[in-house]
Formats: structure tokens, sequence, C-alpha cells
């Protein structure tokens, strides 16, 4: 086992059980979690979007953590952010960090993720999450900022692959490859989504064979799909759907190699769970646990007042 | 090209529109014109569009009306460094809105939804607002997505205060 710059040992490959299904949960909506849990072993929470800001200061919603500790009893907790900027030149969020912080003092957190981009510039919020430049020094600030990351949380950090809608600028590195020195020189693990390289390639002809082939499967412990729209000739990274039958092969693809896969994320904004109702997540993820024969370990441990779908 | 360099060039593209001084590579030159970027504008628009409306319906709801929304929207995050955060943003542009720049109905309208949502949240202050037409008369145009009120002539004020049953209490002070 190679020990990377941050002093995190880098994962070797490791043949697991069958991964476990997670979803997402952002809204206090306990008809919902009632629903879903007897479906997965893991929720994923967004630290910024359970968060309420009042008079300059920003916390997380009380009912919303009041949901998450009742579920912590049964369920594993990923924090997974939109708003670290880990990418920014002028440096990382502290107030998400300081929302990370909250949340890991309330309940206990398997590992905890960000997207592999940057959403403010000069501490402007651009409103938009953006790729990275792949270059030798954006490497060099990443690199640094991740042992960062880790040292202040001491739980496994993990990165997403993002769409690319603007093109890129004078790559310096494959797509894979710089994935690849990134979790090497940190230990981090990363997170596929495969739905976003279905983007990639419908905008403008990503190869992700190509891209699968050359990435490095150790530090891959999540994998995430979702469903998206399709816009002026483009594929959003929207997470407003079921997942296609496109995604799902893919993703028979990546597990058929040998990986270390713990956990598939399937992502739903809650706007899209007030549109369809709480019988199309729980639909889908039927669904997805039959596509992938994920079974879930027994349900004894839920609380009674979520036992109602059980 | 500097990290730095390259963040302030793309963030005064999706601003401003236009590229600066320092942007003189080929890749943005392209970049200007090109359909991904219009469509990066146009989600981060749409998000944007889509959280304020949700944070506050009625001033949102009566630019729609107007067909003014997105031009409103766009006119905020452009000349405001605006927070992730939905509280903080939305009060942000109902204050923003407030100054008039959309004429006198908006303006009462904003400040009105604006005092409320602090009120509601805990703000023990009172907050006065003028209106030129009967604020109940827009809230049930609104609401039910009729047309909107006529001016009377009348001038009418608002009361907005914690101490009040459902928040507000409306009076006549000028009649016609």
């Amino acid at each position: 086992m190679q020990q990377s710059k941050c002093n995190q040992q880098n994962f070797d490959l490791r043949k697991t059980s069958a991964p476990s299904l997670c979803t997402t949960y952002d809204a206090h909506d306990p008809d919902l979690l009632a629903g879903i849990m007897p479906l997965v072993e893991f929720l994923e929470i967004t630290p910024d979007s359970i968060a309420i800001s009042k008079n300059g200061k920003t916390k997380l919603h009380p009912m919303i953590l009041e949901d998450l500790k009742e579920a912590a009893s049964e369920l594993k907790l990923l924090a997974h952010g939109v708003g670290l900027s880990i990418a920014s030149f002028e440096g990382y969020s502290e107030a998400y960090i300081d929302l990370l912080g909250q949340l890991q003092q309330e309940v206990e957190l398997y590992w905890h993720s960000e997207h592999l981009g940057y959403t403010t510039v000069d501490h402007e919020n651009l409103n938009t999450m953006l790729a990275v430049p792949r270059s030798r020094d954006m490497l060099d600030l990443l690199i640094k900022r991740i042992c960062e990351i880790q040292g202040r949380f001491g739980i496994p950090f993990l990165l997403e692959n993002i769409v690319h809608l603007l093109p890129d600028y004078h790559p310096e590195y494959s797509d894979a490859e710089f994935l690849n020195i990134l979790s090497q020189e940190t230990g981090c693990g990363l997170i596929l989504d495969l739905y976003n390289l279905e983007c990639d390639a419908f905008n403008y002809g990503f190869d992700v064979s190509g891209f699968l082939k050359e990435l490095n499967m150790n530090a891959v412990r999540e994998i995430h799909l979702a469903g998206g729209v399709q816009h002026k000739g483009f594929q959003l990274d929207i997470h407003s759907g079921i997942v296609a039958r496109s995604t799902l092969d893919l993703t028979h693809t990546v597990l058929n190699r040998e990986n270390n896969i713990e956990v598939i994320t399937y992502e739903i904004l809650p706007q899209a769970v007030n549109t369809y109702g709480h019988q199309m997540v729980i639909d889908e993820l039927g669904r997805l646990s039959d596509e992938f024969n994920i079974k879930k370990n027994g349900n004894s441990n839920i609380p009674a007042k979520y036992q109602t779908f059980a | 090209m500097e990290i730095a360099t390259f963040q302030q060039n793309i963030k005064h593209l999706l601003k401003e529109g236009r590229l600066t001084a320092a942007a003189n590579d080929v890749y943005f030159k392209k970049l200007k014109d090109s359909e991904s970027l219009q469509m990066v504008k146009e989600i981060a628009l749409w998000w944007r569009a889509y959280l304020l409306e949700n944070y506050c319906p009625l001033t949102a709801g009566l630019l729609k009306r107007d067909h003014l929304y997105d031009r409103a929207i766009a006119s905020f995050y452009k000349h405001n460094n605006v927070s992730s955060f939905i509280e903080e943003a939305g009060q942000s542009f109902l204050g923003y809105m407030a100054k008039g720049t959309e004429g006198a109905l908006v303006t009462a309208l904003a400040s009105f939804e604006l005092a409320l949502i602090r009120v509601k949240g805990g703000d023990q202050n009172t907050y006065s607002v003028a209106w030129s037409v009967n604020p109940y008369d827009i809230l049930h145009a609104l609401f039910s997505e009729g047309p909107l009120p006529e001016k009377d002539g009348d001038t009418y004020l608002t009361t907005i205060s914690r101490e009040l049953d459902g928040f507000f209490a409306v009076s006549v002070i000028a009649y016609n």
C-alpha cells in the first residue's frame, strides 16, 4: 500500500461485496424518509442545501437534522457538498467547511465529498459550477487543499467528476490522468458520476470508454446516477428524473471491472420529488436494487415511525 | 495563464458578457460567442429565477406578469455579489426591487414582501409601505391570477408588524 503526500494511505484494489444503495435527502420530508429507508443503506446529505442563513450566520436546518439523527440509527450518512468551491483561486469556502463541521458534530459521517470544480471567483458566486483547467498548477493547488481538508475532518474525502459545459482550456492532462494523479498524490477517493460522463459524451463527444479504461478504479468508492433533460442541443446535469437505460448499462460496465465501489447513489432534487411525488423515488430505488441485485441487510433497526413502507 | 487570471476572465464573461483586457487568448475570444457559454448563463439564470420565485412569490409573480422577471434577475445578479443562501439572496433581491427601477407598484410590493418575510422570521420592527392602489386588490389579483386593479386615486398604507394579526394591516391615508 502506497503512502500519499497527505500521509493518507492510498486505496488498494479489493473486491468488496455488492455495493449498497444510497439516495439524496435534502428536505424535511419524513414521509419520503419512511419510504426510502427500507431500500437504502446510505443517505446523501448536502450540507449547503439543508442550511439556513439568518443574520449573517449559517446553521443546519434543525428539523432536517432531527430526521438525520433518527435515520442514523439505521443508515450511514454521506455528506456531499456543492459549495466548497475547492478550485477557486482565492481559496475554498470556509463557510462550507464550517457547515460540514457543524454536521459532523451532530451526526456520524461515513465520508464526505465535493465536486471537482469552482463556484466562486474573487468570492463572487457564479451560481454555476465549472470544471477546472487540467494543469500542473491546478493539481498543485488542489493537492494542497485536499490534504488540508482530509486532515481537518479525519474521514475519507471523495471528489466527483462534473460536466464540462465549457470547452477545456489547453489541458495538460486527460480527464482520467488528472483524477488518477489527484487520488494517487492525496489518497482521496473518487465519485464517478456516470450520468455526467454521458452528458459530456452527448455535448462534445467525450470518449467515455477511453476515460474508463484509463481511470484507476482503486480510488473510485461511489457511483452517482441521475436522470436529466436535453435543452437546446445540450444534455443537462439536472437531477430531475429516472435513470436512463444507457446509464444503467454503463454502470454494469463499470461494476464488471475490479473495483472498490461501496455505494451507488441515486440523486434527485427535492424540487423533482415535489413534482413527481415520493412513489417515483421509491419505485426508482426498487428498480435500481433489482437492476444491480442490491439487497439491503434487513430492517430490524428502522425506527417504528419509519417502518410504514417496510 | 495563471489560475486567477483564467477564472477572472471566465467570471467577466459570465457576469458582464465581455472580455477583460488580459483575455487575449483565442480560447476566450471563441468562448465569448459560443453556445456553450450561453447555456451556462442560461442554466445559472434558470436556477436563480427558480429559487427566488419560491422565496418571494408575490414580487416574482408581479414581475412575471409584465415579462420583467428574467430581466430583473439578470440585472440583480450582474450588479450584486449575491449569496448562495436563498434567505440572503432573496432578501437582497427584494431590497434591489424596492429601489424603484421597475416602477412604483413593484417597489411597494417588494418592500411589503421583504417586511413580511422579516417580521415572520422574528423581526420586532414595524414597517410601513405606501401604495397607490389597494394592496388587497393587488394580492387578490396575484393569488387568483386575475387582472391587476386600476389606480383609484386613493393612497394606502400597509403596516407590517409581528403585533398584527396576519402580520399586516391596510389603511387609507389619502382619499381621492
